[in-house]
């Protein structure tokens, strides 16, 4: 796994609203303009994961014992 | 997933079935009268924490992992029930250590000594299963190469979590760290439940392989998820109270620099001792977009499960099974499935 690309990833969605708007719209168009490389395994992860969820939707979905 | 009769609570069929089995197994093999009521508490104790992961998991991973992996081997289930005990027997004595060393007994556990209570933690981890897998009916070299798997599964674990207890409190812990830390302990203890299902089995030994990464990635992901909803769900958060360093915290750590770690760092000590600072702790994170950074890593997890799943010559009601139990794991848990490899 690439934590940096993640990292990277996730820093972009929470300094750059413009950037944010991007992955909300069209996550893979966005990553793949950022220059961001990813593995197979993170191209998959992004394509299954809802951006348009807030951080409060987010949280609420997270159980007890995974 | 079958919904079990014999138990009030709603646990699984072969949930309740493997603690059954596991239980009984401790009263036949325990010589004392004073330790096999030690033993009956702690699985009296933990039998509404199983239901509780049986629904939340679509089957408690600690018995339905090497229960599904057996049967997508072999095609059935029901063979490999006392592997399941030995797994719930090592699920349960490494909670009572978990419980122990965060000082958070359950209330079953009010007026024995801890020494007591180590003890039954020890029995449970290092005697019982390994004999219960020596009694197999299986062939010899079966039972060697998977006591060999409890054995290195046991020490890979031990180091992790020397490590985590290592990291309680300080303020230089990164995330890589923190991922390998989480990766011997929650990873390599479900590799080792999915793996011992496929050596029962007489899967070949690159299968064996294969199930034991599926395993080890959806630990990854459970335990991920299980220390985000101590820090952003949970009514109090015990990893903060005992300084414990989960993903969160370490991405905000390296994250932060000058005046802000360290407001960072004094918020986290003071989060230990106060309720009020432990509950502006919390705020900060979420603010810090640590939830959706865990929330990504989990998922790659997640999908690195599901495909080497899908390397693995799993087909039919087991895979589905599987798959299920992986996607549990997810924050996105429809789109894991119906995005997942192909069938």
């Amino acid at each position: 796994m690439n934590r940096d690309a993640i990292e990277t990833l996730m820093d972009r969605w929470m300094n750059e609203p413009a950037f944010r708007a991007e992955m909300r719209a069209n996550p893979e168009a966005a990553v793949k303009a950022s220059g961001i490389e990813l593995t197979e395994d993170e191209q998959a992860a992004l394509k299954g994961i809802d951006f348009s969820l807030s951080d409060e939707e987010l949280q609420a979905r997270v159980s007890k014992f995974g | 997933m079958t919904k079990s009769a014999d138990t009030a609570v709603g646990m699984t069929c072969e949930t309740a079935s493997a603690l059954t089995s596991a239980e009984a197994f401790a009263q036949e093999n325990t010589p004392t009268e004073a330790m096999r009521e030690l033993l009956a508490l702690a699985f009296a104790g933990f039998r509404s924490a199983a239901a509780e992961m049986d629904a939340e998991c679509d089957g408690a991973p600690f018995v339905h992992l090497p229960l599904n992996v057996y049967a997508a081997v072999a095609g059935c289930w029901e063979p490999a029930l006392p592997v399941a005990a030995a797994t719930a027997m090592l699920y349960l004595g490494l909670d009572i250590f978990d419980d122990l060393a965060d000082g958070d007994l359950p209330a079953h556990w009010t007026g024995r000594r801890p020494a007591e209570i180590n003890l039954v933690a020890a029995t449970l981890l290092s005697a019982l299963p390994q004999l219960a897998i020596a009694r197999l009916h299986a062939p010899a070299d079966a039972r060697a190469a998977m006591l060999q798997e409890i054995f290195e599964g046991l020490l890979t674990m031990s180091a992790g979590q020397q490590q985590d207890l290592a990291f309680a409190g300080s303020s230089e812990v990164s995330t890589e760290e923190v991922h390998a830390s989480v990766n011997r302990k929650s990873g390599a203890e479900m590799g080792m439940f999915a793996a011992l299902g496929a050596l029962l089995a007489g899967a070949p030994a690159e299968q064996v392989h294969l199930y034991r990464e599926v395993g080890r990635a959806f630990g990854i992901a459970g335990q991920l998820a299980s220390d985000m909803h101590d820090l952003f769900v949970a009514e109090r958060s015990m990893d903060l109270a005992n300084g414990t360093r989960t993903l969160p915290i370490a991405l905000c750590l390296d994250r932060y620099a000058g005046q802000e770690r360290e407001g960072f760092i004094a918020l986290l000590r003071s989060a230990q001792s106060s309720t009020s600072a432990a509950d502006r702790m919390r705020e900060e994170i979420k603010a810090s977009g640590a939830a959706r950074y865990c929330a990504f890593v989990i998922e790659v997890q997640c999908r690195r499960a599901l495909r080497l799943l899908a390397e693995t010559a799993t087909i039919g009601e087991p895979r589905h099974r599987l798959e299920r139990m992986i996607a549990s794991a997810s924050l996105y848990r429809g789109a894991t499935i119906e995005k997942g490899e192909p069938r």
